[in-house]
């Protein structure tokens, strides 16, 4: 078989492996009752008639089988619109907003919402009892006009926004779990998450942040002032134990807050401005793109030259942990060893609490062995990641490339042992045939 | 916090309601883990009696009939494979569900025309594949009408960031294929299907299936080599070898 073919076949099996067979049994639960109410609402109607009326019953059906979707019961839709060109939308669609700009979305009753550059939203449910509108990633600007009768809610991650009449904006980073919310006019109830149950409702020129990771959340006035008065009912308003707990985590909260004041505040533009005039040292000229919308555009080699015109080591200490992964990422497509290595350095060092600290180690040992072949450097990263996270998510792997890495630096011996501890944990697993090959050797 | 849910209509149990469900996280997942619970406590007071899964040829007498019976065991005895084709011919799409549901339309629409009750496996595994031709093809023409977004990322849970990375990428550079190149790829490279069983699935005959793999392939690697993730990987296999 010519070694071209051998190739595909085996990163056909990579992504079989990777993919699984299939949904969660729940979903199939879904997908087999939406079967069963395909033929039920199929069968007092005639044979010649079969294909219209299952299409029919599919249109009925299809909250069954999105499966993973909650039902407002059979309500008068509310239509709404999408793009400037005013798209039709549907419940279910995903609308995202590209890098060129902003993307409206008009409902019938003169609500709109406006997604900013990159953000990404599905509508789940959109009739006159509720609008279900879920924030996938990026940021959403809402302008509800409040009829009495429709439930606003949008739901980011683990939290829910429920609208009390307003016009607000939700933020949401689903890699560091951290949810913005900023009030203009009215208020509206945040809850899930690690929030109470009665959730935390936020007024006019507020904005609430909570950080799913640390458990913290914090308040401050759109100004950019901390709301320190508010310190107790926030500690009463996520879900710790103890009163020390409680107190530990307003701590938090102040913290979180210091932490958010580097995030563009989404409701005030003039703040965003400030922030990007704050950095202007390491802003590109006007006329050339940014290495930011290079990376964006898969350049990697010309966003890697870019960063470096705008000053390598101001941007590592500027950048915030996503921009700094983005870049991360992007010098190692171009396969710049260097510039990908000083940025993950400086996620460990500058987020050491955050997972991406730690999925920094497992990078950095990716790094030495395939861009730099210093297996030696290696083992000592994919070892780090092991020690602080010895059943993460990148467990396996570290440890079948740690296998690699001792062999290729002729530390059999740790190599060997390596390989029985995968046996022993990832039998089966995508590194069991090197596992086996180095125990035979 | 709680929450009102629709809880469908079960043609076993019978009839449809409206619950209160404790959510502590949220509207998303949470919801799925309750809900799920809340259908297992219905189901404790339904005595469910032993019953084997109806022939192929019960199938199709029970379907023509629309009997909800005979649709479960199409379901039983065929889901999970259609589930599984579905599934790597898109790739953990968004939509799989979707799609899993218009290959059960289509099979409930055309049952009465199958003369072979005995090839009801294959004549399945043609109509799915089928629907995802349907579906990719309707997708190139909605990708220039309406701004989508791109599919959550959905992977096996023990797949890293990297994992999910080359496996988005891998059917990014799929989707720029010709639907039925992107077909006959996925049949005979990730489901390991012979050139044989390529054609009889995809419905082509023998030379085409062959004409189309080729092009494929090509096409394939010329744009893998393109992509900086797919093109490492590529290269970690020949270093492996």
């Amino acid at each position: 078989m010519p070694d071209d073919m051998k190739n595909l076949e085996r990163m056909g099996e990579r992504v079989a492996q990777k993919l699984g067979d299939g949904p969660s049994e729940l979903r199939r639960e879904a997908q087999k009752r939406a079967l069963l109410s395909l033929v039920a609402a199929s069968k007092p109607e005639g044979e010649g008639r079969i294909l219209p009326n299952l299409m029919v019953a599919a249109a009925v059906l299809l909250v069954f089988a999105l499966g993973a979707m909650l039902l407002y019961g059979q309500e008068t839709p509310l239509k709404f619109w999408v793009g400037e060109q005013e798209t039709v939308g549907s419940e279910g669609s995903w609308v995202k907003a590209s890098n060129d700009g902003v993307v409206p979305i008009r409902f019938d009753n003169g609500s709109r919402f406006e997604l900013d550059t990159r953000t990404a939203v599905r509508v789940l449910a959109s009739n006159m009892e509720t609008v279900k509108v879920d924030l996938s990633k990026g940021l959403l600007h809402a302008d509800i006009k409040k009829n009495g009768e429709t439930n606003w809610i949008i739901s980011a991650g683990p939290y829910q926004v429920t609208v009390l009449g307003t016009a607000f904006s939700v933020d949401w980073d689903s890699d560091s779990s951290i949810l913005g919310v900023s009030v203009d006019r009215g208020k509206v109830l945040v809850r899930g998450g690690h929030l109470s149950e009665h959730g935390i409702s936020v007024q006019a020129g507020k904005r609430l942040v909570a950080d799913g990771d640390k458990g913290s959340v914090a308040m401050e006035s759109i100004s950019g002032d901390s709301d320190t008065a508010n310190d107790q009912e926030l500690a009463s308003a996520t879900d710790t134990g103890s009163p020390q707990d409680r107190q530990g985590t307003t701590d938090e909260g102040v913290a979180a807050l210091e932490v958010d004041r580097s995030i563009p505040t989404p409701a005030k533009e003039g703040s965003r401005i400030a922030v990007k005039k704050s950095s202007s040292t390491v802003t590109p000229a006007e006329d050339s793109p940014s290495w930011k919308d290079l990376s964006d555009a898969r350049e990697f080699a010309a966003a890697v030259a870019a960063a470096r015109r705008q000053g390598l080591d101001e941007l590592l200490t500027t950048l915030d942990v996503n921009d700094l992964w983005v870049l991360a990422n992007a010098a190692r497509y171009a396969r710049d060893a260097n510039v990908s290595e000083r940025a993950l350095l400086a996620v460990r060092e500058r987020f050491a609490s955050s997972k991406r600290a730690s999925t920094a180690a497992f990078m950095l040992g990716r790094l030495k062995l395939d861009l730099e072949g210093n297996p030696t450097a290696a083992t000592a990263w994919f070892e780090t990641y092991l020690t602080e996270k010895p059943s993460g998510p990148l467990a396996e792997e570290a440890l079948g490339r740690l296998i690699d890495a001792c062999d290729k630096a002729g530390r059999k011996t740790e190599s060997a042992r390596n390989a029985e501890i995968y046996l022993s944990r990832y039998d089966g697993g995508l590194f069991t045939k090197l596992a086996r090959s180095i125990l035979r050797k | 916090m709680k929450q009102k849910i629709f809880i469908p209509a079960d043609p076993f149990i019978g009839g449809c309601g409206t619950a209160v469900i404790e959510c502590t996280r949220g509207a998303t997942s949470g919801d799925h883990i309750n809900m799920k619970e809340h259908v297992k406590n219905r189901r404790k007071d339904v005595v469910q009696l032993p019953r084997t899964v109806s022939s192929p040829a019960e199938i199709v007498k029970g379907l023509i009939n629309k009997d909800p019976r005979a649709a479960a065991d199409l379901y039983e005895r065929y889901g999970a494979k259609i589930n599984s084709k579905v599934w790597r011919l898109l790739g953990a799409d968004s939509e799989h569900d979707d799609v899993v549901h218009q290959v059960f339309i289509h099979v409930l629409a055309g049952i009465g025309k199958l003369k072979k009750p005995d090839s009801l496996e294959d004549w399945i595994y043609g109509v799915t594949v089928n629907t995802v031709r349907r579906e990719i093809r309707r997708r190139k023409y909605r990708r220039i009408l309406v701004p989508m977004a791109e599919p959550p990322e959905i992977t096996r849970k023990d797949s890293g960031p990297d994992g999910k990375m080359f496996a988005n990428q891998f059917y990014e550079v799929l989707r720029t294929l010709k639907p039925d190149d992107h077909i006959v790829f996925v049949l005979r490279f990730v489901e390991g299907r012979s050139l044989g069983e390529v054609a009889a699935i995809g419905g082509y005959s023998l030379s085409t299936a062959k004409r189309r793999l080729a092009r494929a392939k090509k096409e394939f690697a010329k744009r893998a080599a393109k992509n900086p993730v797919l093109a490492s990987v590529i290269e970690e296999i020949k270093n492996a070898r």
